[in-house]
């Protein structure tokens, strides 16, 4: 579904992301760690065709990004951590310009579920300006959902949710991972204990490791339960000891 | 009380010393050459405001002079019957300001120190009019000073020095009595937590009362008017003075029933707007234009609705709605892009002077119609919603601009009808000006979406320079038939460099 190849990106001379590598196959779950500044957002945008990349290669479903970009934006969906809307739309205008602009077919079912999922119902004929942050991330979810990528990008997803909402999402990502959406995002913390497919690790704009979490966890000698926090903690231990570190 | 007046003297402080940094004066800076440029400053500030004050005072003196007695006479009778209504008019306005929102225009600063604070209702009351009146007066009296001046043009060079002070001294009164009047009826609105929307009649009824009983509604202007025009009116004066100190006490009384939880409401905008800063509004013009425009939207429920379209033709509905919901922006927008290119078409038609040209090209360019653009901006910005829109950058232009385009056609068709009836224009000026929207369209759309370093700024500049710098040239020396292909040609060259941008480059990280 989605493959990545040294991909590298800098603002100005600060190296953001450097030779990153990976690939996502359909019905994967990948979540995306790394600590602040490590460039996770940077990645996300480059996948979704925000930024151009300054070198490197990425595939959408076999076939070049940067030369497919309109068949590739139709597949995927970027959520970032703030979603911005039309000052001038209300949410259910929203979701009906986009449902009709796809001419999708019977997305008002959908789009009212959706709503009434995320607990955002009541508030569909208000403008989403007026929402909380959380009630926002959750509109943004709502529309990419509406028209079903084949890859979602979600980028801090938990952040700004709740933590029932977030074990909500979390259990609904998985629902969509099994109908074999590939999903690739990024977090901090997880909201369950249940884990993902599979980590991409990163610090300071270089992947540290990629792999399930209890190959991750031979791979840095991480002892006991393989969570996030220890992974993510040792990863970045071993680089820092690593000699090509200043 | 003395704790607020030292916030809002913080407050004054903190705006001063923007404007002095600003004129390269640092207050904070504790060293010999910046005292002594503040020195230098003062000097050339006092002797300036004096040289200007002393060439206005002169200017209106001359004249005064220069009338003759028929003119003078004419005046003076103009100024009696006009001046009266105007203050009226000035009074009625200070109303409909307060009760449109509460007088009292608080920031975030004093919002909070208030909502802490045990301090009396009625001093914060007091502080605000006090600066209200202080700028009223600041205005007024100048302008007193003046139309005395001009108008008693009879008295010796001796008297001239002391015949404004009778009406400077009845102009403070006159100041103190409209701000208090407007600031008790706003005061009143604000005592319960939901004010009653029925005094937004109040101003209208008070213009039928000075309709139906002028006499009395223009009775303060006139008090003023006797004053200015040394007929002396000194009990009338006395009774503006009582009724000033009534007024007064009237907002003093009131300032104590006031509901802050209303107030705070209410100055949501208001604080947000002061927390940009002291050119914020001028400088974060959008921002704060965003702002006032999300408080009129959340205020209340939408109107119109989108239609059961699909494709592109929803793409269109939904630009079509945007502009529909900020109608006052959008309306100014395409009335002011139809004026410039109008005067642009006109300018090719009737071969216009090079300098004619420049005028309006350095107009076109520092100060572009960037409105009517609006909904293909927040497209192109807003990254998240660009990637939901099935549409390339050149054809999604055309679907946001469809309705402004077609607005300003008509404009300029019922223009050019009305033109050709009364002074027979040619009808050339239609195509010109058909393909003069394009360009300022088009123009305005590159910059945003070839912008070099991401910003449309300078971008603008060029595009729009090209756009229309070339056909302008050609007319001047070949006639607007040339100007005309010359613009198609342009059109045509930034239609492709929009299309064939950089896919990436349509969509920024300015979330």
């Amino acid at each position: 579904m989605l493959r990545v190849s040294k991909l590298r990106y800098a603002y100005g001379p600060a190296q953001a992301l450097n030779d990153i590598s990976f690939a996502i196959e359909p019905g994967e779950l990948v979540v995306l760690a790394g600590r602040n500044g490590a460039g996770k957002s940077t990645l996300l945008r480059c996948i979704a065709g925000w930024t151009r990349p300054a070198q490197g290669e990425i595939l959408i479903s076999g076939k070049p990004l940067i030369q497919n970009e309109r068949e590739a934006r139709q597949s995927m969906m970027l959520v970032p951590d703030t979603p911005v809307f039309y000052d001038q739309l209300t949410a259910w205008e929203h979701l009906t310009f986009i449902a009709r602009a796809y001419r999708l077919d019977g997305w008002e079912a959908q789009a009212e579920q959706l709503l009434e999922h995320f607990a955002l119902s009541a508030q569909r004929d208000y403008y989403p300006f007026t929402f909380s942050r959380g009630m926002q991330y959750k509109l943004g979810l709502t529309l990419a959902l509406l028209v079903e990528p084949a890859l979602l990008l979600l980028d801090e997803p938990f952040g700004p949710l709740d933590p029932l909402s977030s074990e909500q999402l979390w259990h609904d990502l998985e629902i969509y991972r099994d109908a074999g959406i590939a999903i690739l995002l990024s977090c901090h913390q997880l909201p369950t204990e249940t884990p993902p497919d599979r980590y991409l690790l990163m610090d300071q704009g270089t992947l540290l490791g990629d792999g399930t979490p209890k190959r991750l966890a031979e791979q840095f000698e991480v002892r006991g339960e393989p969570t996030l926090d220890r992974l993510l903690h040792a990863a970045v231990m071993e680089q820092m000891r690593s000699p090509f570190v200043r | 009380m003395r704790l607020l007046l030292w916030l809002h003297w913080r407050q004054m402080l903190r705006t001063a010393v923007y404007w002095l940094r600003v004129i390269g004066f640092d207050p904070l800076e504790d060293t010999t050459s910046n005292k002594l440029y503040g020195v230098y400053l003062v000097i050339i500030f006092a002797g300036w405001f004096v040289l200007m004050w002393s060439l206005i005072v002169h200017g209106a003196l001359r004249i005064g002079e220069q009338l003759t007695a028929s003119q003078l006479e004419r005046a003076r009778s103009g100024f009696e019957s006009g001046f009266p209504w105007v203050v009226t008019g000035i009074a009625l306005l200070c109303i409909l300001l307060a009760l449109r929102k509460t007088p009292l225009k608080l920031s975030v600063e004093d919002l909070t120190y208030i909502a802490a604070s045990p301090m009396r209702r009625e001093a914060i009351g007091l502080i605000g009019f006090a600066g209200y009146t202080a700028i009223g007066l600041a205005v007024t009296l100048p302008l007193t000073v003046l139309a005395s001046m001009m108008l008693a043009h009879s008295a010796s060079n001796d008297e001239i020095g002391l015949m404004a002070y009778p009406a400077i001294l009845t102009s403070i009164p006159l100041v103190i009595f409209t701000a208090a009047c407007a600031w008790c009826i706003g005061f009143w609105r604000l005592r319960r937590p939901n004010p009653s929307r029925s005094l937004w009649l109040l101003p209208l009824l008070l213009a039928i009362v000075a309709y139906a009983v002028p006499s009395v509604m223009t009775w303060p202007g006139r008090v003023l008017a006797c004053e200015v025009l040394a007929e002396p009116a000194r009990a009338q004066a006395f009774l503006l003075l009582a009724l000033a100190l009534v007024a007064f006490a009237g907002v003093i009384w009131l300032g104590r029933r006031i509901n802050l939880i209303t107030v705070a409401a209410e100055l949501g905008t208001t604080s947000q707007l002061k927390s940009l800063g002291v050119l914020g509004r001028f400088t974060w013009r959008d921002l704060s234009r965003q702002m006032r425009d999300r408080e009129r939207l959340a205020r209340r429920p939408s109107r119109l609705h989108l239609p059961h379209v699909s494709g592109m033709n929803m793409l269109v509905a939904r630009a079509g709605l945007i502009f529909a919901r900020q109608p006052l922006s959008f309306g100014w927008a395409v009335l002011r892009s139809t004026a410039l290119i109008a005067a642009g078409a006109g300018l090719a038609l009737i071969g216009a002077s090079a300098l004619s040209w420049l005028f309006w090209l350095t107009f076109v360019m520092m100060l572009p119609s960037r409105d009517i653009l609006s909904v293909y901006s927040d497209d192109q910005t807003n990254a998240f919603l660009r990637q939901f829109i099935p549409a390339d950058n050149l054809t999604l232009l055309l679907i946001d601009t469809s309705l402004p385009f077609v607005l300003i056609s008509l404009l300029g068709l019922i223009g050019w009808s009305i033109a050709m009836v009364i002074s027979g224009t040619s009808p050339l000026i239609l195509p010109l000006m058909l393909v003069f929207t394009v360009v300022m369209l088009l123009s305005q759309a590159a910059a945003l979406v070839r912008a070099p370093g991401g910003d449309p700024t300078v971008a603008s500049l060029i595009f729009t320079g090209f756009g229309f710098g070339i056909p302008l040239l050609l007319a001047e020396f070949t006639g607007p038939g040339t100007a005309l292909l010359a613009a198609l040609t342009a059109a045509l060259l930034l239609a492709w460099a929009i299309s064939t941008s950089s896919r990436f480059a349509a969509v920024s990280m300015g979330e």
